[in-house]
């Protein structure tokens, strides 16, 4: 049997149109890994990856800007990032700037930062490698962590020892707190210097009347009254100096 | 009948001689000059281009209903914005290509079975064989090589369509953008997930158009025969693409992908 014309057109069109969507898929994964347009490669090398895989993204300023290439271990320390990069921001990626890895979100994939130091510096060329900064390590974060709570522990153990002879009433603290002893010596103490004052105070009132030393109290009361009206004068002399004032702006 | 069930394993491996037979009749056929292009073409117009509605609906919906049915989840983790990822990639690996694959077991390939069995009965393969015509190039090879290069197709539309429901699944509840949605899902499918996943829809497709051809051809001459020929091609088909299934995933993970 054969196909008539609208059959075989309609086959033409079905099957373009499934080779229009894989071309399509390919093109559009190949540019998300960057295997179209111009692109430049830098590497940098890490004491840990954390996780890194070949196909994760760098991002620059906050923009996706190439992929990871190639992840190789080169040393027993070191492993080298090799990183593809898109040509366009080439202008802007400095020698000096570092490369650190990231995390895209709580729950996201690894990444590449590249982060620029400062203003200014020469370009990086195609095929340099780019300072890196290593990712803690969540194992040296837990042996801090460790030596932390080692000393909290110890800290604390002291201030329940420092608590427990307070709350007993020992050391001087403890017996400040606890001791009524030591409140009722010191009520008595100030009773006495309560009594001490007012019997102080008669005696100068006493004094006062002595005729030994009444000539001293009487000249000390004249030299006060003298300081009193030479002030007194002066305060009306001003007085007047600025009604005069006041006048004559007037007129 | 008496042998087959006295000696099981007998017959089975009788079956598979037949069907390597049948396979290498296929072969020694497909590289022979005069190629049907004619029935081929309209073999393809028949499978993929008449499959499309099934298929396109099919994708749509799968799309549609993943992501419905994982929003909540990814909502409970604060993972909404992965769904576009794990979307196109479940889509694209597995989910289109076995479920498409299934679905053309049922229509394709117990379609070629009836029209193959049909034939048998009415002893038109017969008169082909006898007038000098080639049957198994002209029925055969035409079918099974329309289903080769259709499957993969349909499997790609129903990909393209099944991104589409998902769009629409997840605008249900949320506003995203188009170009947000696609540009997640791609930037997050890698040609290990596409390629892979497009060259195993190959090899569903010639295990849809094999058995259904070789259980047609080679079907008996009762009526009731037929019926048979079309159940137990969709039954075979369908076990052949899961088991192809299962070896292709353990192949794409022995490469890396």
């Amino acid at each position: 049997m054969k196909a008539t014309t609208g059959q075989k057109i309609r086959t033409g069109i079905f099957a373009f149109t499934g080779i229009f969507l894989l071309v399509g898929a390919v093109f559009l994964i190949g540019k998300s890994k960057n295997m179209f347009g111009d692109t430049f490669h830098i590497y940098g090398t890490f004491r840990n990856v954390g996780g890194l895989q070949v196909g994760n993204n760098v991002r620059f300023v906050g923009v996706n800007v190439g992929t990871v290439e190639s992840i190789r271990i080169i040393s027993d320390t070191e492993a080298r990032v090799d990183l593809i990069l898109e040509d366009k921001v080439h202008p802007y990626i400095k020698a000096n700037a570092i490369a650190s890895i990231g995390s895209d979100g709580l729950m996201g994939d690894k990444l590449i930062v590249i982060s620029a130091s400062e203003e200014g510096g020469v370009l990086i060329k195609e095929g340099a490698r780019i300072a890196t900064n290593n990712p803690t390590d969540m194992g040296e974060i837990v042996a801090k962590m460790e030596r932390v709570a080692d000393n909290a522990q110890i800290i604390t153990a002291g201030l329940a020892d420092i608590a427990t002879q307070v709350s007993g009433g020992k050391g001087t603290l403890g017996r400040l707190l606890y001791n009524d002893d030591i409140a009722d010596d010191l009520q008595g103490t100030v009773n006495n210097i309560k009594k001490g004052t007012k019997g102080f105070s008669e005696n100068m009132e006493a004094l006062k009347g002595n005729f030994l030393l009444r000539g001293y109290y009487r000249r000390k009361e004249r030299k006060r009254k003298e300081r009193e009206e030479v002030q007194q004068q002066q305060e009306q002399t001003q007085q007047a100096d600025d009604d005069s004032k006041g006048k004559k702006k007037h007129k | 009948m008496a042998d087959a069930s006295t000696f099981p394993l007998k017959s089975i491996f009788e079956e598979a001689g037949n069907q390597v037979i049948f396979m290498g009749r296929f072969f020694r056929n497909l590289f022979r000059w005069n190629f049907e292009w004619e029935e081929f073409i309209r073999q393809c117009y028949m499978i993929g281009y008449r499959s499309l509605p099934l298929v396109a609906i099919t994708g749509f919906i799968i799309g549609f209903v993943i992501t419905l049915q994982s929003e909540p989840t990814m909502k409970a983790f604060g993972a909404e914005s992965f769904i576009p990822k794990m979307v196109a990639i479940s889509l694209i690996r597995e989910i289109c290509p076995v479920v498409i694959a299934l679905i053309c077991a049922g229509k394709i390939s117990s379609g070629i079975g009836a029209e193959l069995g049909s034939m048998q009965v009415s002893e038109q393969i017969d008169a082909m064989e006898v007038s000098g015509s080639n049957p198994v190039q002209y029925l055969v090879v035409t079918r099974i090589l329309a289903c080769i290069i259709m499957v993969p197709l349909l499997t790609l539309i129903a990909d393209a369509v099944g991104f589409a429901g998902s769009y629409a699944g997840l605008n249900l509840s949320q506003r995203v953008s188009p170009i947000l949605f696609f540009n997640k899902a791609f930037n997050s499918v890698e040609f290990g997930d596409l390629l892979p996943a497009f060259f195993k829809t190959i090899f569903f497709g010639f295990a849809i158009g094999f058995i259904g051809c070789y259980k047609g051809y080679n079907s008996n001459r009762g009526t009731e025969s037929v019926g048979i020929a079309a159940n137990s091609a969709v039954v075979n088909a369908s076990l052949w693409i899961i088991v192809i299934d299962g070896i292709a995933v353990q192949l794409t993970n022995a490469l890396g992908y």
